[in-house]
């Protein structure tokens, strides 16, 4: 069986690294395979992405390094991405981590700056002072006082909770100070904060589900 | 091996001073040994609370910079039988005179010798509250009810929290003044302490007996009478393992103590 094989698209390779061929025979079989293809003149003078496929394979970073210098003389052919079928355990636990809703019980005092990353449920209190960072939404179940901010790498995140007695919430880049809002839009037993054209705007949960229905639906891991 | 109990509260002229001097004084009528330390180097006014201005000769600074023994620089306090000391601040220099790790090593030579080691703290978070509440085993944090000094013990809280202390930080609200609580001008008490989320060791009534005392360099808890001096002898109580109720304090003028059934009824439901 081979080691390696190649299929043309209209501007890209996708090289098939056989899951199942020790690394020296790849090498060797690709170098032959890469000589070929340059001097096919069907591909001379073009620019060809490669895509490199590993299968069940997790190729280490000095491999790829070793498979991506068999390229080098080959100036026209780059490799635009290793795939495989399968991940690192590292990898897939950030991946996991970054969907995962957080739950989180601490106070957060005058002056403190919690700062959380990904989604947070959080069950504690913020004091006036206090200020809750989140990368993503925040659905908060405790007493909110202080500065609320969420989506800070995450512009579309929105804050469900009892807003009424906050300072300040943000969402991203936008601020709101909540002396300044309408007072009804918060007076709901939850409300929804979310970002639209720079602004902070405030709704009730019921209303943001029969606008936003697929907003809490699930998220795809990979 | 005693007890080291920071008094903080982050907002000054809150009432730390008052409340080191009552607090350790009260300890003392316990039949405790207790040492008083001011640590608001600079700006010293414990002394001059219980009274000793006068006999200061060292400080702790000379201690910490070795121009003194630590016995040399004990103030001894002749109304009580070789039960309260205090060690007195400097006066001619700043926080920054202090380490962290001299304070600790004066601290933990106190230990061996008293029940309890008092530290008052200046205010601010700064050096000098660093100073403080890193050579302590407990804290007392003061605060008034007033939403100013009620922020900044929060923060406060916050940063004793972080801190290896071996109990939660406790907390004294004082001056209280009924009156203002019942008409909502200022958080009640149970407000304040679910607010802090900390265990609430003593209310102190505002009373002028207490600047009075001051005043005069006797601390108010001496004085049996005086309902604030009561607050700091039930606040020793519990720092002892007692369990005391709340006292009711009598904030209204005289002609109003009777009000309705209810509004007593009221009033005995908020003071649990």
């Amino acid at each position: 069986m081979k080691a390696v094989s190649l299929k043309g698209y209209k501007d890209r390779f996708e090289l098939v690294i056989h899951d199942t061929a020790g690394f020296a025979q790849i090498k060797k079989e690709l170098a032959d395979l890469l000589a070929k293809v340059h001097e096919d003149k069907q591909y001379k003078d073009k620019e060809m992405a490669v895509i490199v496929q590993t299968g069940m394979r997790q190729l280490t970073t000095p491999q790829e390094d070793e498979l991506k210098k068999l390229f080098e003389p080959y100036p026209l052919l780059s490799v635009a991405e290793f795939k495989a079928e399968v991940v690192l355990r590292t990898t897939a636990a950030k991946a996991v981590a970054d969907v995962q809703t957080r739950v989180d019980t601490s106070i957060v005092r005058s002056g403190q700056d919690k700062q959380l990353t990904g989604d947070v449920l959080f069950m504690g209190t913020v004091h006036d002072g206090g200020t809750l960072r989140a990368e993503g939404n925040i659905y908060a179940l405790g007493a909110l006082e202080g500065i609320i901010c969420a989506g800070t790498k995450q512009p579309d995140a929105v804050i469900v909770g009892n807003l009424s007695r906050v300072q300040q919430v943000r969402i991203g880049t936008a601020v709101a100070i909540i002396a300044d809002e309408d007072e009804t839009q918060l007076s709901a037993p939850t409300t929804v904060a979310f970002a639209e054209d720079e602004t902070v705007k405030f709704t009730p949960l019921t209303e943001f589900l029969k606008k936003q229905p697929k907003f809490f639906a699930e998220k795809e891991v990979f | 091996m005693g007890t080291t109990i920071v008094v903080t509260s982050g907002k000054g002229g809150v009432g730390k001073t008052t409340t080191t001097a009552n607090v350790g004084t009260a300890l003392a009528l316990k039949g405790k040994r207790v040492c008083l330390v001011d640590l608001d180097i600079g700006l010293r006014n414990l002394d001059v609370v219980m009274g000793l201005e006068n006999r200061i000769i060292y400080n702790i600074v000379d201690v910490a910079e070795k121009r003194a023994k630590l016995h040399q620089a004990l103030i001894k306090d002749k109304r009580f039988d070789d039960q309260l000391y205090v060690l007195a601040a400097a006066q001619n220099t700043d926080k920054s005179a202090l380490e962290p790790e001299q304070t600790k090593e004066i601290v933990t030579q106190l230990k061996k010798d008293f029940d309890y080691v008092l530290l008052d703290c200046p205010a601010g978070i700064e050096q000098g509250f660093i100073n403080a509440v890193s050579s302590a085993d407990q804290a007392i944090v003061v605060t008034t009810p007033e939403n100013s000094s009620v922020r900044d013990a929060d923060r406060v809280v916050g940063l004793l929290e972080q801190q290896d202390l071996e109990t939660e930080p406790m907390l004294v609200i004082n001056r209280v003044r009924p009156d203002m609580m019942d008409h909502g001008e200022v958080m009640d008490v149970d407000e304040i302490t679910h607010h802090l989320a900390i265990k609430l060791v003593g209310v102190i009534a505002e009373d002028d007996g207490v600047i009075a005392a001051t005043n005069k360099g006797e601390p108010v808890v001496l004085d049996e009478e005086n309902q604030a001096g009561q607050g700091y002898r039930n606040v020793a109580r519990r720092l002892e393992g007692e369990t005391v109720p709340l006292m009711k304090i009598n904030g209204k003028k005289p002609g109003k103590q009777h009000g309705s059934f209810f509004s007593k009824l009221r009033a005995w439901f908020k003071r649990g």
